[in-house]
């Protein structure tokens, strides 16, 4: 046996992910404590990535070779500073996302199923984690179909058995199984001509081949990634799973998936078009940037113009979910570091602010028992806490200075204009109007409205829900007042991934 | 034409007349039948394929116990298909013959179909197959390569008989080699190449023994060794996979129970009085289990392994279940149980993993779980992991047909 301290050090990359599997499977045994047990395990992993963090952050990476078989043979975690970051925040999220689940989850599901929720829970947890930090691509997929399982089961479980929970959840499981298949392919594809799976060694391999862009199969996988991820992370057009499942999830499911699980998708695109197809082929080769900025930008106004007309707030952030997605795709679409910076930087800001707003209207629907406009009315008195969280998250997707959104928006409006797309600038500050105009519908119910039905008898939501929600919150102000540690993150690991870099 | 492809073609045509069969036949029951047969259709179409595991793997899964399940959802639903007008759409045609034109566009640049010069043939496999992975760049745990040893350069894959009497040769002289130097690699590892050399001088072949260029341990069944030693990692989180199907559909489609009410109610067990069926059945399912223990424990010399072997173990208490009633299948398998044993077969997977780590080596590193003797700790470790594995796919099978089952009787 070796000792506690030398265990962790030896092993912490490994750690990040089998703690947290370990923890799933070990929830269906701890009885009535499962709450509790998810919470010291998200804690702790936690710990783990910030430790892991700051030694990245200090050293050139980290790798850990499972078994001990040579990275080009066997499986290695690769960690530098973009996953390391990406890390922190679904590790954060998570953890606080666990905290509030425990009055969410009483109020909303059985009480003899919690121990197989929060197995689950963490399992999906496990998987978001690993997609992150894992350096192959085959690992990818494996921890792929695990988040995806856990998410469309975890989503089905929406209030009282609602049937239209169940009918997104299975919507969100077929298209994301389809997204699966292609992106199985993509990568089945790539293992045919590259024969390996590693990814930096399918880089090299896909490097030293003379006619790589000219080779048929070569191409197609790229295209297949490119749809199959563009379904994971909600891409415009291919997002229609994703404001139904959102709205009808249990309230913890929906900030924890809203904050992480499209994000996650972000950086698999991150992985496959920057670390493996690299810089050259994808976005010089292939006419990649033009799809996706299309894409996003077509995105970003069609989804603000939807959200406007919603009545239901929850599925209202939905759509500006779809939204924001398409500000960080055509962030990272542009190359450029500005843009790539913006994009990792708005991965967080997002995260903090959109999982904060959903925890807050989670709250509004554990006090008033719905999250239509009508029940947000006269909210501002009522629930003065809640309804300040989800206007500070208002303001934020609006880009108002002080927020983390105008720390996001500022890199991607630079990015927009380094690459010389003034109409990409334009549509970004459009979506930005449009925002206001949705944020203002929820502003204008809360505060100029008068309270009604069981609004009016509202009282403040319990501090189990207030404060993990105020801290999201609380982050995403911070970040937009003090951007040193989330934008100089980005900015060096941008670097890194464009051309010139360090891989 | 040669005969593999001959066949192949026969294979695949009954394959995709199958797969239009299931998509046009109004009755659900046999379109469920049907695509257990298209399952066993790819299985031979594997097996032309030379890759018996595969084969072994969708015959079990694809043909046994998918067919079952499907069939146990027929409960809920009715057996025929809804009549209904339904219009072409477009759309949805363009992008299904997109994609499939996609697929299709993309094979033209691959290597051809068994090429021994494709790189996913030439580029790592060839370590591989020499079991030279592992043992440089002073790795902790693996077996250090023995006095004089050289990997084979240029290995030609698929072997056929000449290369492997040849590579039989090399061994051979390696083995006269090491022994001039008069020196081994140390401990039992020693010993084993020691014992090879004699069996081959004295003419004896045993194809299941230990190979003698085998220094990292391991196992003669090249795929388990793929699955379960260098991307055991993988493995371990498939079994995950599994165990979150089962979690998931406890979580959905568990009947509420009241405080202290364990056993299903459901009586309707009317295939009893079937005296053919039960007798039947008490034969067989002795057979059943005793061949699932052996795919399981089999799996690092022959085909098979912990997936294949934990199906067939579940298709016996499944068939159980049928013939005797679900309250009987309670008595001999009680839910709690079954949810138990799913947690611990993948705990039992990690659990090798982690006990490594805290031996001091990576996690799955199987050479620490016998430091005395590095190269036999993958075997073991490889045994382990497919138990874990097949407790785990067992059960959940188990669960997911109780789950089926159970929602009927609401």
């Amino acid at each position: 046996m070796i000792p506690f301290n030398e265990l962790i050090t030896d092993n912490l990359p490994a750690l990040v992910v089998v703690l947290p599997l370990l923890g799933g499977l070990l929830a269906t045994l701890v009885g009535r404590f499962a709450w509790l047990w998810s919470t010291i395990i998200t804690g702790s992993v936690f710990l783990l990535t910030y430790t892991l963090f700051t030694a990245v952050q200090a050293g050139p990476g980290m790798r850990y070779e499972f078994g001990n078989w040579p990275y080009l043979w066997g499986i290695e975690y690769r960690i530098d500073l973009l996953n390391a970051f990406i890390l922190l925040v679904v590790s954060g999220i998570a953890f606080i996302a666990t905290i509030y689940a425990k009055l969410s989850v009483e109020d909303e599901i059985p009480a003899d199923r919690h121990n197989f929720f929060y197995s689950v829970w963490l399992l999906a947890i496990t998987g978001l984690l690993g997609i992150t930090i894992t350096g192959d691509a085959f690992n990818v997929y494996v921890l792929l179909e695990i988040s995806s399982l856990t998410i469309y089961a975890l989503i089905a479980m929406g209030k009282d058995r609602d049937p239209r929970a169940l009918t997104a959840s299975l919507r969100y499981l077929i298209l994301g199984s389809v997204g699966a298949s292609f992106i199985l392919l993509g990568i089945g594809y790539l293992l045919m001509v590259t024969g390996t799976l590693n990814m930096a060694d399918m880089h090299a391999q896909l490097m030293a081949m003379p006619e790589a862009t000219q080779n048929r199969t070569i191409l197609v996988a790229f295209a297949f990634l490119l749809v199959g991820l563009s379904l994971k992370m909600a891409l415009f057009p291919l997002h229609t799973w994703l404001p139904k499942a959102y709205t009808y999830a249990p309230s913890a499911v929906t900030a924890m998936v809203a904050a992480t699980a499209t994000k996650v998708g972000v950086y698999m695109a991150f992985r496959f078009l920057f670390t493996i197809f690299g810089y050259k082929f994808t976005f010089v080769d292939m006419p990649s940037y033009h799809i996706l900025i299309i894409c996003a930008a077509v995105g970003i106004i069609i989804t603000g113009l939807t959200a406007i007309r919603q009545t239901n707030a929850k599925k209202l952030l939905a759509y500006s979910s779809v939204g924001q997605i398409g500000y960080i795709v055509a962030g990272f679409a542009l190359a450029n570091p500005q843009g790539v910076a913006g994009s990792l930087v708005h991965i967080f800001n997002h995260a903090a602010m959109k999982g904060g707003m959903f925890m807050a209207l989670g709250a509004v629907a554990y006090r008033v028992g719905g999250t239509n406009m009508k029940d947000l009315r006269g909210l501002g008195k009522r629930m003065p806490l809640t309804a300040g969280c989800i206007t500070a998250g208002a303001l934020g997707l609006i880009g108002f200075p002080m927020t983390a959104g105008f720390i996001s928006k500022w890199y991607l409006v630079q990015g927009a204009l380094a690459g010389g797309s003034w109409l990409l600038a334009f549509t970004i500050l459009f979506g930005s109007l449009l925002a206001v105009i949705y944020s203002w519908k929820m502003i204008e119910a809360m505060y100029f409205r008068e309270p009604e039905g069981k609004t009016a008898e509202a009282t403040e939501a319990p501090y189990m829900l207030v404060l993990p929600t105020m801290a999201l919150i609380g982050l995403s102000i911070y970040f937009g007042i003090n951007a040193e540690f989330t934008a100089g993150t980005a900015l060096k690991a941008a670097a890194a991934l464009l051309p010139g870099g360090v891989q | 034409m040669s005969e593999v492809l001959m066949i192949d073609s026969v294979l695949l045509l009954l394959v995709a007349a199958t797969a239009i069969a299931v998509v046009e036949v109004r009755s659900l029951y046999a379109a469920a039948m049907l695509s257990g047969i298209y399952s066993l259709l790819m299985a031979l179409v594997w097996v032309n394929m030379h890759s018996m595991d595969v084969a072994f793997t969708e015959a079990a899964v694809g043909g046994g116990i998918s067919t079952i399940l499907l069939i146990g959802t027929l409960v809920h639903t009715e057996r025929e298909e809804k009549k209904r007008k339904t219009r072409v759409n477009w759309g949805a045609l363009l992008v299904t013959a997109m994609t499939g034109a996609a697929l299709i566009y993309g094979t033209l640049d691959m290597p051809r179909f068994g090429d021994p010069n494709a790189p996913i043939h030439n580029l790592r496999v060839p370590e591989m197959v020499n079991q030279t992975v592992g043992m440089t760049a002073g790795a902790k745990g693996k077996q250090p390569p023995p006095v004089g040893w050289t990997p084979r350069q240029n290995l030609e894959l698929p072997l056929g008989h000449k290369q492997a009497y040849a590579m039989q040769r090399a061994h051979a002289t390696n083995e006269a080699r090491l022994k001039e130097a008069g020196e081994g690699h140390g401990g039992h590892g020693g010993q084993k190449a020691d014992g090879h050399g004699a069996e081959h001088e004295a003419g004896h072949d045993d194809a299941h023994a230990h190979p003698a260029g085998d220094f990292n341990g391991h196992v003669p069944n090249t795929v388990t060794s793929l699955l379960a030693a260098y991307r055991g990692y993988d493995t371990m989180f498939e079994t995950a996979v599994i165990f979150t199907a089962g979690a998931s559909l406890i979580l959905l489609l568990r009947r509420r129970r009241r405080p202290g009410e364990n056993l299903p109610k459901q009586q309707s067990a009317n295939l009893t009085d079937q005296v053919i069926l039960r007798v039947m059945c008490k034969l067989f399912i002795p057979f059943i289990l005793i061949f699932g223990l052996y795919v399981i424990s089999h799996g690092e010399i022959g085909p098979g392994g912990g997936f294949q072997g934990g199906v067939i173990l579940a298709t016996a208490f499944i068939l159980y279940g049928l013939i005797f009633g679900r309250p009987e299948l309670h008595r001999v398998l009680p839910e709690r149980l079954t949810d138990i044993l799913a947690v611990l077969g993948v705990l039992l997977y990690s659990g090798v993993g982690v006990f490594t780590m805290l031996r001091g080596g990576k996690f799955l590193d199987y050479a620490f779980l016998n430091p005395a003797s590095p190269g036999d700790g993958e075997p073991l470790g490889m045994t382990l992991v497919e138990w874990g594995v097949g407790i785990t796919v067992c059960t959940v099978m188990i669960t997911i047909f109780n789950q089926l089952a159970e929602e009927e009787s609401k």
